[in-house]
């Protein structure tokens, strides 16, 4: 797909890997409208990148992804591309042991995460592709996975949430082909975003630099132009494409 | 012959036998015309005849003698 002109629907766009995203969308010639919780973040990506659509949107919500995609679909009838692209990250390990016993996983980080990991990939994709069924429209769908799909200790519900999202990667890519949507998936190493910081000590960090091939983390263009590419590449359906500098070989 | 083409594309993609296909032949009627397989005949009815569906047509597509008044809109028939 050639992304000059294309309509984009972006969520989690206004920093980290999403800001990246609508970057190279946008130098691509792409029109992309972005949907985030942040009402702030939104007003100043719409001032420091003009052209970009902002819409506010819990996408965990599915009342509140309805009210975003009517009004989504009022200003830009339907979207050719759709990246899935918000999401939290979340580290807990399944039990910890305590000076005064054990301790769970926190049910509500589980929930949350899984809301707003999985949930709203579930919930913005059936939005946007019944309206790609109804208007005949040959688009696709992006989900930003993670390596850490594959297991990752200390992240039970982020990498069960990503791995769904694998899961649901393949599943629709396998349901919607038939109608010229492609459906593919991102899945990027350890990446130098303030999420990243916030959620994984400097120690960790340390250690996961050192079992990284390339030994660096990812930079949030590289993880953009990946993005880009697989929209681009026709051919490339129903997979996950790890960009994690060989972390996961 | 445009009718012999609409039975075996149906039959092909149902994976009925020919004789089995008639105008009256519904969704839900067979096991194997479920939404998924409704879409692959219409991918091969595009294909086949060389035109692109609507929704409204595709939604219309309840059994093949609805099929046969689709392509007719289309000057198929």
């Amino acid at each position: 797909m050639n992304l000059t002109g294309k309509k984009v629907l972006l969520t989690g766009g206004v920093r980290g890997l999403g800001r990246a995203t609508v970057e190279k969308l946008v130098a691509k010639g792409a029109t992309v409208c972005v949907f985030d919780i942040d009402t702030t973040g939104l007003t100043e990506l719409a001032q420091q990148v003009p052209g970009v659509g902002a819409i506010q949107c819990d996408v965990s919500s599915a009342d509140d992804v309805a009210r975003a995609m009517g009004q989504y679909h009022e200003q830009y009838r339907c979207a050719d591309v759709l990246v899935n692209n918000a999401g939290i990250l979340s580290s807990a390990p399944l039990v910890r042991i305590t000076p005064t016993g054990i301790e769970t996983h926190d049910i509500n980080l589980w929930n949350k995460t899984l809301a707003i990991n999985l949930t709203s990939v579930f919930l913005m994709t059936s939005a946007v592709v019944s309206r790609m069924v109804t208007t005949r429209t040959r688009g696709v769908i992006v989900n930003i996975s993670s390596v850490s799909a594959g297991g990752n200790a200390g992240q039970s519900a982020y990498s069960a949430a990503k791995a769904g999202v694998n899961a649901l990667t393949a599943t629709w890519a396998k349901e919607l082909s038939l109608l010229g949507i492609r459906v593919i998936a991102i899945a990027p190493g350890f990446t130098e975003t303030e999420s990243t910081k916030q959620a994984v000590s400097e120690q960790v960090l340390k250690e996961t630099i050192s079992r990284v091939p390339l030994r660096r983390l990812g930079r949030a263009e590289e993880i953009a132009q990946a993005v880009v590419a697989a929209v681009e590449n026709d051919f490339f359906n129903g997979k996950t494409w790890a960009v994690d500098g060989g972390l996961v070989i | 012959m445009n009718n012999n083409k609409l039975i075996s594309l149906v039959a092909e993609v149902l994976k009925l036998p020919p004789a089995n296909v008639t105008d009256t032949l519904a969704m839900g009627q067979v096991e194997s015309w479920d939404s998924l397989k409704h879409m692959e005949l219409v991918v091969a009815i595009e294909t086949g005849y060389g035109l692109e569906l609507t929704f409204d047509e595709i939604v219309a597509m309840k059994s093949v003698g609805d099929i046969r008044k689709v392509l007719a809109a289309h000057g198929k028939a």
